[in-house]
């Protein structure tokens, strides 16, 4: 997908005028906050995400090791591994595995990562239909959008516009019951996985222990989009691997909760290869692509732990400001809170240099988060990072000499003085827009504490 | 017990009122108020948009000012072992306990004194309820308020049962819970100013909430979220009052001496 973060300012601004769309992320975010905090009633969160931080850990710091050892298993497994530097890498070997097989369909489940490197427009310039089979990819495929959100892909849509949607796109009567909605889904798409030559998905996990590419989903058709095709193409980054299969146990327990409020998902595949002799199912060809793309930039590195992020939404789901300007105004496929540092990690911070800043940094987020990374600090190491980097400017000017007024208290006592007697004046308000925009001003007092304190007036 | 009294900047400047009710129910509760004069801002708003340099050297005379009674910080009169320093602002005061120590954990001087000076910061209402102990007051004031919790109060300093705790030893007043409580008001500090469409939407979020609850009142331990609060408020016309937990303990103290 095209990065388009660069345009923050310009993007949020359109859409936080959307009402609608503002009610249909209220209603489903507090909702799926709601539903989170009821899942974890039953377990110990905090014991759960300490451990998942812990193996995390564990993972990142071994990484080439971990991935040396899952490369051999998966190889023993019979799947073909290819490492992808760059987008640009991951989506020529995919083309060229298609076109080996004279590929005309793919039935594709959900994977951040093809977003990421946007691959179903590539493919579709070389005349192969990719078609995503995600109830919510879908429909953000048929509305001709992206997903606006990690784990539910169209939040930002209401029942009511995608039953329109569906009526324009593939002739359903208009009708918003949801079951009927995923019934004419399933028929379009039952379609599809019969004529599909090959599947692609993403991989919640892979774990080097056994060489297993785990998939979890709520629908099937990660499950169909995998074993019912002839080749299938695992799209993943290289941070997603974990040491043990018996870590699952506790992955299992945080990223459902996490993300849908769900104990489990409806589905768990653990994928071993393609099927051996005497299997009568299962593709001919797996192949893992496993990309980088800046992600091992940041070993080594403060900000290493964002690796971490199983891509579970919960921070999206918490987050006032995705609430307010959903997922689209990030300009990014990854948005939200953990997008709002991942995007100017992998794409470079001058491809994104105004999301670190949009937050308030309520920390809502790392509270939710399963595998504890500290993302409002993470957000703000990288706005010092994005300062220091930057040349002196009208900003940098004002925060030295609010520092240098600061130091010297005769000095902050005469300016308080100043800033207090002009308050009723337009120069003030003028000087405060932002503020004074959406606000009014306090009352300002005439004289400051300090001053009352002095009198001896406090009593 | 001797407190050293914190007086966030904006408070000094723009809420002075704020500072007189915190000192007047500290010395209510019996304890010898100081207020050190050189203080003047803890350098959070520098440290939130990046410029951790400037916040760095503010940090350091905030330190060495609240530390010291005399006005030219020439003699450091704190005693570590039993004074305290207090400030109404839990944003603020997580900023002189959370973030310090790693602002300066790289400066000699500094790393092991801003760590020793941490331990000895409080937010007001945690304060009364963890050193002082809440029965210790008691008030009276006819309302009906809802309590607002602050971002920095609630995550980075642990801040929920305790504001509530004081305002229940109020007599006459009504405590009702607001809808998402836990919910950002969207102030931010710079965030407020450089993405002021997404703040004040946030803002009406939360009024809305607040008009359910029926309060007339909206408290909260933090006066910027206020500020903002009732920028947007007005803005918006609408009168309700928004204030600090200890202007209204000040209120009720008078309330029961009537």
């Amino acid at each position: 997908m095209e990065l388009s973060s660069r345009n923050f300012h310009d993007l949020y601004k359109t859409e936080i005028r959307n009402t609608q769309l503002r009610s249909n992320l209220s209603k489903a975010t507090l909702q799926a906050v709601d539903k989170r905090s009821r899942s974890f009633e039953e377990v110990d969160f905090v014991f759960l995400r300490d451990e998942a931080k812990k193996i995390k850990q564990e993972s990142i710091s071994l990484l080439n090791d971990l991935l040396s050892q899952f490369e051999d298993k998966a190889r023993q497994n019979n799947c073909t591994l290819f490492y992808a530097q760059t987008p640009e890498k991951a989506n020529a070997y995919i083309l060229d595995v298609a076109q080996k097989h004279g590929v005309k369909t793919i039935v594709k489940s959900k994977s951040m990562v093809t977003e990421e490197i946007g691959l179903v427009p590539f493919l579709t310039r070389y005349g192969i239909e990719a078609v995503e089979t995600d109830l919510g990819e879908y429909i953000v495929q048929l509305a001709g959008e992206t997903p606006s959100h990690i784990t539910t892909p169209a939040i930002h849509k209401s029942r009511r516009e995608i039953s329109e949607l569906f009526h324009e796109k593939i002739g359903t009567v208009l009708n918003d019951d949801p079951s009927f909605l995923t019934a004419e889904a399933r028929r379009v798409l039952r379609e599809k996985f019969l004529s599909a030559d090959m599947g692609i998905s993403g991989a919640n996990f892979l774990i080097a222990e056994t060489g297993d590419v785990v998939v979890v989903e709520n629908e099937g058709n990660a499950r169909l989009s995998t074993s019912a095709v002839k080749v299938h193409v695992v799209v993943t980054g290289i941070e997603k691997v974990i040491p043990r299969f018996s870590d699952l146990r506790i992955f299992m327990r945080l990223l459902a909760r996490s993300s849908t409020g769900q104990k489990l998902t409806s589905y768990v595949s653990l994928l071993r290869g393609p099927r051996t002799r005497g299997e009568k199912d299962g593709p001919e060809e797996v192949h893992v692509i496993l990309l980088d793309n800046g992600r091992s930039g940041l070993l080594g590195t403060e900000h290493q732990e964002v690796l971490h992020c199983i891509r579970c939404g919960a921070c999206l789901n918490v987050c006032p400001v995705y609430r307010n300007i959903g997922g689209h105004a990030y300009g990014s496929v990854y948005p939200g809170p953990i997008g709002s540092l991942v995007t100017p990690l992998y794409f470079g911070e001058q491809n994104a240099p105004d999301l670190p800043f949009a937050s308030s940094l309520c920390g809502n987020c790392t509270e939710v988060c399963p595998v504890g990374i500290e993302i409002h600090h993470q957000l703000l190491a990288m706005r010092h990072e994005i300062k220091s980097a930057r040349k002196d400017g009208l900003e940098k000017f004002i925060f030295r000499n609010y520092r240098k007024t600061m130091l010297r208290p005769g000095r902050y006592r005469i300016m308080g003085k100043v800033a207090r007697s002009i308050s009723r004046t337009p120069i003030l308000k003028n000087l405060l827009k932002g503020w004074t925009a959406y606000r009014e001003l306090p009352q300002f007092p005439s004289r400051s504490f300090r001053e009352i304190y002095k009198s001896g007036q406090t009593r | 017990m001797r407190v050293y009294l914190f007086v966030p900047c904006y408070i000094d400047q723009l809420f002075p009122n704020v500072a007189v009710s915190t000192l007047k129910i500290l010395e209510h509760l019996g304890c010898e108020v100081i207020f050190p004069e050189n203080q003047t801002c803890c350098g959070q708003p520098a440290y939130n948009t990046g410029y951790f340099e400037e916040a760095k050297l503010m940090a350091m005379h905030e330190v060495k000012s609240l530390i010291s009674s005399a006005s030219d910080n020439a003699r450091i009169d704190f005693d570590f072992k039993n004074d305290y320093v207090v400030g109404p602002s839990g944003s603020c005061v997580a900023m002189l306990r959370n973030f310090y120590p790693g602002l300066l954990a790289n400066d000699p001087m500094f790393s092991k004194l801003s760590a020793e000076f941490g331990k000895r910061v409080f937010e007001f209402s945690e304060f009364i309820n963890r050193i002082i102990g809440v029965e210790r007051f008691s008030g009276k004031l006819e309302a009906t308020v809802s309590f607002h919790d602050s971002c920095h109060s609630l995550r980075e300093l642990g801040i929920k049962e305790g504001p509530r705790n004081i305002l229940k030893r109020i007599e006459g007043l009504k405590l009702v819970e607001l809808p998402y409580a836990e919910v950002c008001c969207g102030f931010g500090g710079t965030f407020s100013v450089k993405f002021p469409e997404i703040s004040a939407s946030m803002a009406d979020e939360k009024l809305k909430n607040l008009e359910q609850t029926g309060a007339e009142i909206l408290v909260s331990g933090d006066t910027s979220c206020l500020m903002h609060l009732q920028g947007r408020a007005r803005r918006n016309g609408s009168p309700r009052r928004f204030a600090h937990i200890a202007e209204i303990m000040a209120e009720s103290i008078i309330g029961e001496r009537a």
